[in-house]
């Protein structure tokens, strides 16, 4: 093991694993960790039910202070807590596979019809059936979000392979066909059941369950591994594709296997908690200028920053006008592009000198 | 003495282990989403709209202790219809505010510690499957079931049946009354509009706008072709077929929110369609009224009001009748 200015050098006794991880990435992904940390703390011991601290200890280490804050505690506050952190970690992951696949910084999950697909599925099956059972709502996301993605993949295909260029101009295209049924829908339909996919629709942690946490835990223990897999033939990606052919990668094989990973992981998130704009656009961005680093190290340090943002909003959604409840989706926004918008501007200013 | 204290003891020790035994004493109900067990008489009741559960589980003297509620421009919360049609808010009652109805509070109901929750069609069904945790939480489909049905159902489910049923008969019996006033209920014809202040929309009500559409179909109004042919209940129209809505009565709404004065709502229609009032002859004549929020309200109080405005403006003076409606 050995450091440099900027790196620590990671070697195994036999070589067989070589690391060299820069520093000021590690210590912002471990200073992000640590915001994470704070943040779930805090948002365990806030909420409208007033508890003190140590007995949502208590309640967390399996000693029954009431009925009543085990049912708040366990069914509502630590879901809910987790899951604001894997859809934040996820979205986040998405936009950056997607802007690493189209090399283009404005890619988001919304780009490629993910979060108008899912809304046009939730919003369809709430409006025009009546015995919609709650317990679908997922599957009928992921359905949506899945089948538009593929016909914006479909779609921007022609015979020379696929374009960037193309895929994305298809995708603001479909998206926007599609976000116009969904409004037919909210508008013309059956006005009580519009009001029911409301909360869905402006992103909210609301209503966030175990199984939600277990499944966004699984498909995130699945998908960040794989998308980490392919991060060095995608890095070589980035240089273009002649040079990317030329240093061995099979650049379509990477190409599709990182879209169908941001589309999954967008895809998942967005059937639990409903669309959560900018975060997998701003996500990326903030991760750069925080800690510039290979696109592996990127790749964690931007799901950090997205479980920040999210689990931030939610807290701040949920305490700061109880009992007002404002959904995360509404706060990403307000918090994010702010945030993203200072460090924009700094990482500006470092440049120019 | 001591033996009478030590009997009287003994007699209230008794009543305090049957008294909440009793009040675990549950029923079997069906509700639109699924059959539940729930308290004979429940006493600590969370309502998940404000208008169309609170209000008339207030006026029947249920259980209630929380419920979901509006925020107006300044931040405060408010029972929408509250005020206007019972005199009740949160400020002046033991009602906790739980949320937005689309926006609820999940651990503001848990801490009110319910033994019944109501929520309808609109709440989010994954809300719903989080609150069957607390309480057993039942979803009650307003639009499928009309006003009425809707009442006795909440009635029914918070134990206040003998309550609504009086009042409904007597609700009933102010129908014949007004009917005899009239004469010949189906050669009226009505139509019912509702428009906010903006301006921007006009919407048009077949069926299920509260309190005014039960009196009206109950009444037995006709109505203008062009409206009885709407296949949903409402529908936004266009001022190119102002025309079509011409009745012998046109209602309309104002203190449906804090601006919505009778000015500002006149004034919406005619900023909508230019010429509005000229164009149809119920406003010509006078016969175009605006009614006061409560009388779209999901009360009895907001169909007893509305049954009185209906019957002060039809029975309660001559009025021009419309010739091509009939």
């Amino acid at each position: 093991m050995s450091t440099a200015a900027s790196h620590w050098v990671f070697r195994s006794k036999s070589e067989r694993v070589a690391l060299r991880l820069p520093v000021r990435a590690l210590l912002a992904l471990l200073l992000l960790a640590l915001a994470l940390l704070v943040i779930s703390c805090v948002s365990l011991a806030t909420g409208t039910y007033g508890v003190a601290f140590n007995e949502v200890i208590d309640t967390l280490r399996g000693l029954s202070v009431s009925r009543a804050l085990d049912n708040v505690v366990w069914e509502f506050r630590f879901p809910r807590t987790l899951a604001a952190a894997l859809v934040g970690a996820m979205m986040a992951l998405s936009g950056a596979a997607l802007q690493n696949t189209t090399r283009n910084g404005l890619a988001d999950p919304s780009l490629v019809g993910v979060s108008q697909g899912a809304a046009l599925a939730v919003v369809s099956l709430t409006v025009l059936f009546s015995d919609f059972s709650g317990a679908l709502r997922p599957w009928a996301a992921f359905a949506g979000a899945i089948l538009v993605a593929l016909a914006i993949q479909g779609l921007s295909h022609t015979r020379q392979g696929g374009s960037a260029i193309r895929f994305i101009l298809m995708g603001i295209g479909l998206s926007t066909f599609i976000s116009s049924i969904t409004s037919a829908l909210m508008t013309y339909g059956d006005i009580d059941r519009a009001m029911a996919a409301l909360s869905w629709l402006a992103g909210s942690i609301n209503a966030a369950s175990w199984s939600d946490v277990w499944t966004l835990g699984l498909w995130c223990a699945v998908l960040l591994p794989a998308l980490l897999a392919i991060s060095r033939s995608s890095a070589a990606t980035r240089m273009g594709e002649a040079t990317a052919i030329s240093l061995g990668v099979r650049t379509k094989r990477i190409r599709n296997l990182q879209l169908a990973i941001a589309v999954a992981l967008a895809a998942i998130a967005t059937s639990v908690v409903g669309p959560l704009g900018f975060v997998g656009l701003i996500a990326p961005h903030a991760a750069r200028r925080i800690a510039p680093a290979g696109i592996g190290f990127h790749l964690l340090v931007t799901a950090m920053a997205g479980a920040v943002l999210v689990s931030l909003a939610d807290l701040i959604g949920r305490a700061a006008f109880a009992p007002i409840q404002i959904p995360a989706g509404l706060l990403t926004a307000l918090i994010g592009v702010p945030l993203f918008i200072v460090l924009m501007v700094r990482s500006r200013s470092a440049t120019s000198h | 003495m001591s033996r009478f204290f030590f009997r009287s003891a003994l007699a209230a020790l008794a009543l305090s282990v049957v008294v909440p035994a009793l009040a675990q004493e549950t029923r079997s109900v069906t509700a639109a989403n699924g059959t539940f067990d729930i308290p004979v008489a429940p006493q600590r009741i969370v309502a998940l709209n404000d208008q169309i559960v609170a209000l008339p589980l207030y006026e029947l003297g249920a259980a209630l202790v929380g419920s979901a509620g509006r925020v107006d421009a300044e931040g405060n919360t408010y029972l929408r219809g509250g005020m206007d049609t019972l005199g009740i808010d949160y400020s002046n009652t033991d009602i906790a505010y739980v949320g937005q109805f689309n926006a609820l509070d999940l651990e503001a109901i848990a801490a009110l510690q319910p033994d019944l929750i109501i929520g309808g069609t609109y709440t989010d069904p994954a809300v719903i499957d989080q609150l069957q945790s607390v309480a057993p939480t039942l979803v009650v489909d307003n639009g499928a079931l009309g006003l009425i049905e809707t009442i006795r159902t909440l009635a029914d489910a918070s134990g206040q049946t003998g309550n609504f049923e009086a009042r409904y008969q007597r609700y009933l019996d102010n129908i014949e009354r007004t009917k005899s006033y009239i004469g010949d209920t189906s050669a009226i014809s009505a139509t019912t509009t509702f428009m906010f202040p903006a301006g921007e929309e006009l919407w048009v009500y077949r069926a299920n706008l509260g309190a005014i559409s039960q009196v009206l179909a109950d009444l037995g109004f006709a109505q203008p072709a062009a409206v009885a042919a709407l296949e949903a209940p409402q529908a936004p129209w266009s001022a190119e077929l102002i025309q079509e809505l011409d009745a012998d009565f046109i209602f309309g709404f104002y203190r449906q929110q804090p601006d919505a004065t009778p000015d500002a709502v006149r004034a919406a229609y005619e900023k909508f369609a230019p010429g509005f009032c000229q164009a149809l002859s119920a406003c010509r004549n006078g016969q175009m009224v605006l009614l006061p929020g409560p009388a779209f309200g999901s009360t009895m109080a907001g169909l007893d009001l509305a049954l009185d405005l209906v019957e002060t403006h039809v029975a309660g003076r001559p009025f021009i009748p419309f010739e091509e409606a009939r």
